[in-house]
């Protein structure tokens, strides 16, 4: 399957959009990563702070990358998966964040993030 | 022109069941959050969040993730993101000074005050001192004092028996501490430790210094020092809060005027050496010993009175001071009863041993003292 860089471009419209409701953590896949990762816990970044370097990034020209979908459990949902690897000032190692498309939306598209470790 | 909107309009679209039916709800909620490496169980009460209707499923917008942030805060009794930027404001300092100060980078500073990051207890306890705090605000604005603060190193006292941590001191060409007894070093370091009992402490310190006493002969140039001396004091005040006459003796003769007995040392170091242990020892125990120390005492001031006589100054003065309380204490009626009560149990508290030691000891010192 080719890519597909109009999703891509809806993702980062979402992320830049700054508008709440329109790229938020899954609370479920949220409170995974924390349990999951404890080195995030280790620079008590918070969802919310995960979220706001995310944002900062792609407003800043930061590069999403766009992925195929190859994992078993999200194969059948998921064409593509999405992941910006972000450097983060006073934090020594590279923020991985992986976010999932929802919805073009009738006003914004609609994003979730799933994902973040270092 | 339209303005832009903060919130896409409700209903959301639920990323686990794909419906339109996302809504903001209010409900109990609990999770368990990571902070400073450990696990803590946060409780919400009322969560404004919003949650699919069709499958439950949630989404943490910042509303939400500042209610379940906050209430680990207040768990932990850490300051809140508005308390740090509030109090940075009313000091007038900028994100950036502020980071200086505190040794963090802007950006950090920045996420403590947007509830982005939650900072580390250490610097949480930082933070609250300096805004608490005028002098810690100075301390840490001037960089050469900073420097300075905390470079003297307070020394630990060390366990090698040889260290004897102030408790004695060498005068000129002495050998070293080292040639002790290993008993009284040991001991002598083991007074800055907490003590098990005072029965403990109290069989030590006569042992040591029936030890020093043995020994003196043979180390002529050790002295004992002041912190030894105060610790005597404070022991026997701790012990004894009734006022007695030979407590007010032991008093002085421990603390500032223990120099009246280097004074007689000079001129009878056999009175000057036993005084203060008879004079301890017939506290603690029964008549006899404190007529023989009775005794001691008068030979005591007879010295000082024949070394001061047709002198003025400090040693007529360490001649009147210890006068004063021998007259004390002979116009007293001191209940050795009570005393003997006290002694006996004290012996039934150590062990076989040690007690049998104790007495050793006491029948030593009594034959020191016949004149």
């Amino acid at each position: 399957m080719e890519l597909d860089p109009r999703e891509l471009k809806l993702i980062k419209q979402a992320i830049k959009a700054r508008v709440t409701g329109c790229c938020e953590w899954d609370e479920e896949e949220g409170r995974r990563v924390m349990r999951e990762y404890p080195e995030l816990g280790h620079y008590e970044l918070t969802l919310k702070g995960i979220k706001a370097i995310l944002i900062d990034y792609v407003c800043s020209s930061g590069d999403i990358e766009q992925r195929r979908e190859e994992r078993h459990r999200w194969k059948d949902e998921y064409d593509f998966w999405y992941r910006a690897v972000i450097d983060v000032e006073d934090i020594p190692k590279p923020l991985f964040v992986e976010v999932r498309f929802i919805q073009e939306g009738p006003t914004l598209p609609v994003v979730r993030i799933v994902s973040a470790h270092f | 022109m339209t303005e832009p909107i903060k919130e896409l309009p409700f209903p959301w679209p639920c990323g686990k069941c794909r419906q339109q039916t996302v809504e903001r709800v209010a409900f109990p909620y609990s999770a368990e959050l990571q902070y400073d490496g450990r696990t803590y169980s946060v409780e919400v009460p009322e969560l404004h969040a919003p949650r699919c209707a069709n499958c439950g499923a949630m989404i943490l917008d910042d509303q939400a993730n500042d209610q379940i942030t906050d209430a680990l805060r207040r768990q932990l009794g850490l300051l809140t993101p508005g308390q740090i930027r509030n109090n940075r404001d009313s000091l007038g300092l900028k994100q950036r000074d502020f980071a200086t100060l505190l040794g963090v980078g802007e950006s950090t500073v920045s996420r403590w005050e947007t509830g982005s990051q939650i900072q580390q207890r250490s610097l949480d306890k930082l933070m609250r001192i300096y805004f608490a705090i005028p002098e810690v605000r100075d301390a840490l604005a001037d960089k050469d004092g900073l420097l300075e603060l905390g470079s003297s190193v307070v020394k630990e006292p060390e366990s090698r028996p040889e260290d004897l941590s102030g408790w004695v001191v060498r005068r000129s060409s002495c050998t070293s501490s080292r040639d002790l007894p290993h008993e009284y070093a040991t001991f002598l370091c083991s007074l800055d430790e907490p003590c098990s009992s005072e029965e403990t402490r109290d069989y030590g310190f006569w042992k040591a210094y029936t030890h020093l006493l043995e020994h003196k002969p043979t180390r002529p140039r050790l002295a004992l020092t002041d912190k030894f001396y105060s610790f005597v004091l404070r022991s026997f005040r701790e012990e004894r809060k009734k006022p007695d006459p030979a407590n007010f003796l032991l008093e002085n003769i421990f603390s500032s005027r223990h120099d009246a007995l280097d004074a007689l040392r000079e001129v009878s170091p056999d009175v000057a050496n036993l005084l203060p242990l008879v004079s301890c020892w017939a506290v603690l125990t029964d008549s006899s010993a404190r007529t023989q120390w009775r005794a001691l005492f008068e030979r005591a001031v007879e010295t000082l009175s024949a070394v001061s006589a047709g002198k003025s100054g400090r040693e007529e003065e360490w001649g009147r001071w210890f006068v004063a309380p021998l007259r004390s204490v002979q116009s007293s009626d001191l209940e050795q009863s009570a005393r003997l009560s006290r002694l006996a149990s004290r012996l039934d508290m150590l062990t076989e041993a040690k007690r049998e030691s104790v007495l050793v000891q006491y029948e030593k010192l009594t034959e020191l003292m016949v004149p």
